[in-house]
């Protein structure tokens, strides 16, 4: 008897969900990092060792009531749960707390010219 | 090969929706389309097997070739990609899937027309919505698709390969349907091998200075992405891929296949190959009519046919291959997307459409074989 060539179930999770639910259940959970902001290195330096100090760019956005600002240093990455298990083996919030504010991530990079497009071939 | 006219199944608007075919309809115009279907014989299905397989290997071959020579700017990688594309290539980062979209008659071999390697779609269609078809139009009938447990088995050996990677997010434009429903069922059969899934819009992708980062500022460990490579080549975060934290699905070196580009240099690599046509980056290499193509053309368009005597448009984005004589069933020209999934044959999907080039807008149509 000949091999079938096609598959032998077809079976679905996902696709067919009604666009809300698919929504869902692709919510993300909270375990967002952030690092912190300062006007200068020495107030870094404070909270962080002298290399985890980096002068900040334009490769990140500022988030929270400060948000948009640009130059100063930056500290290194941390979960902002600190409650996660994760969270125990990051450089953690900083000591003294005075930080200009907390930057995440620049966004928008990709996606300008798929806004004319779709992507599929 | 033959084209059957078929009474649509009733409520077959409602079938396919239930399984996420909510475009079936686009412009007022039927996209699905089973009021007819083609039928194959078991020999002609392995001739398109044997000839895809044969493809990809020469496919592979190519990178390989142009990798070692250099020469990747003849597919017009920018220079400062080359080395990022080439290590990947070196690396063999493994790719999942793509589309030959094949000229057949049922007589002559099929011949390439392109190949869709980075972001082909019409993937639902010919996974799952044909299946369900075959199950209820064609019963005890069979059908040259196995691409929906090829791609669960090949999503489980990537996952087997990088223990490492904790989820996978899939990346698209969202915002449009086809792409939101192909990325969905991406999703499913990546979920189905046991890898955690996320979705993620591409503009809502994150670059944090070291890292590609998701909407909850975590590092992306791998990434899905319904997106071309040759667009975020152009994009603000361009130059940050070269830091290489992220593995991505296709994989950088899947490029130098994905534009039309690389039909030329298949065509001098193995001239006269049955499974090619002739093609070069010049009008004059390939004399009398032929079909000029945009390098990174999608979906058809801006494809011209030029008579014999009609010259080209010119340029380094330009190829042009030989024509080649579509088989016609009823006015109707067919072509064959024949999908590889992990480097090997998994299935075909049909579109037709009545003019010779295959469109957005050309309707998808089922398949048996007997």
């Amino acid at each position: 008897m000949a091999l079938s060539r096609r598959s032998k179930v077809v079976g679905l999770t996902l696709v067919g969900l009604p666009l809300g639910a698919v929504a869902l259940a692709t919510a993300l959970p909270q375990d967002q990092m952030r690092r912190n902001l300062y006007s200068d290195k020495a107030s870094c330096e404070r909270d962080y060792s002298s290399y985890q100090c980096e002068p900040s760019s334009s490769t990140s956005s500022s988030t929270g009531g400060h948000g948009g600002s640009s130059g100063g240093y930056h500290g290194p990455y941390y979960y902002a749960d600190r409650n996660s298990v994760a969270a125990r083996s990051d450089p953690g919030t900083g000591r003294t707390g005075q930080v200009t504010t907390t930057q995440t991530s620049m966004r928008g990079g990709f996606g300008s010219i798929g806004r004319a497009f779709s992507g599929g071939s | 090969m033959r084209r059957e006219v078929l009474t649509p199944r009733l409520a077959w608007q409602a079938r396919v929706e239930a399984l996420g075919l909510d475009f079936h309809t686009t412009d007022g115009q039927p996209y699905w389309w089973e009021a007819a279907c083609y039928a194959f014989s078991a020999v002609e299905v392995d001739v398109l097997e044997a000839a895809t397989e044969t493809l990809h290997q020469m496919c592979l071959e190519a990178v390989d070739r142009l990798v070692a020579d250099g020469g990747l700017g003849r597919v017009q990688i920018p220079e400062k990609y080359r080395d990022w594309v080439a290590e990947s290539w070196r690396r063999r980062d493994p790719d999942l899937y793509g589309r030959f979209d094949l000229a057949f008659d049922g007589r002559s071999p099929p011949k390439l027309l392109e190949y869709n390697a980075d972001t082909p779609t019409a993937l639902l269609e010919a996974a799952v919505v044909q299946w369900y078809w075959l199950e209820q139009a064609k019963p005890g009938r069979d059908q040259f698709n196995s691409i929906h447990e090829r791609l669960i088995a090949a999503w489980t050996e990537l996952r087997e390969r990088h223990p490492k990677i904790s989820r996978v997010h899939f990346a698209g434009v969202y915002d449009a349907l086809e792409d939101l429903r192909t990325l969905e069922y991406m999703r499913d059969v990546c979920g189905q091998a046991g890898w955690p899934t996320e979705q993620l819009d591409i503009s809502k992708v994150g670059w944090n200075g070291r890292a590609f980062t998701d909407a909850a500022e975590r590092p992306i460990e791998a990434l899905f992405k319904l997106y071309p490579w040759e667009w975020m080549l152009q994009e603000n975060f361009g130059e940050d891929l070269l830091t290489d934290c992220t593995a991505f699905i296709e994989p950088p070196w899947k490029m130098v296949l994905s534009n039309k580009a690389i039909l030329p240099i298949l065509w001098e690599m193995f001239p006269d190959h049955p499974n090619l046509l002739p093609a070069s980056v010049e009008r004059a290499g390939v004399p009398g009519p032929c079909v000029e193509k945009p390098v990174h053309g999608r979906e058809g368009a801006d494809v011209r046919l030029l008579g014999a005597d009609e010259a080209g448009t010119g340029g380094a984005g330009r190829v042009y291959q030989a024509a080649y004589k579509l088989p016609v069933f009823d006015g109707i020209y067919p072509v064959i997307g024949s999908w590889v999934i992990a480097g090997r044959s998994a299935g075909i999907g049909m579109r037709e459409d009545t003019a010779p080039i295959t469109t957005n807008a050309s309707r998808f149509v089922p398949h048996y074989f007997a």
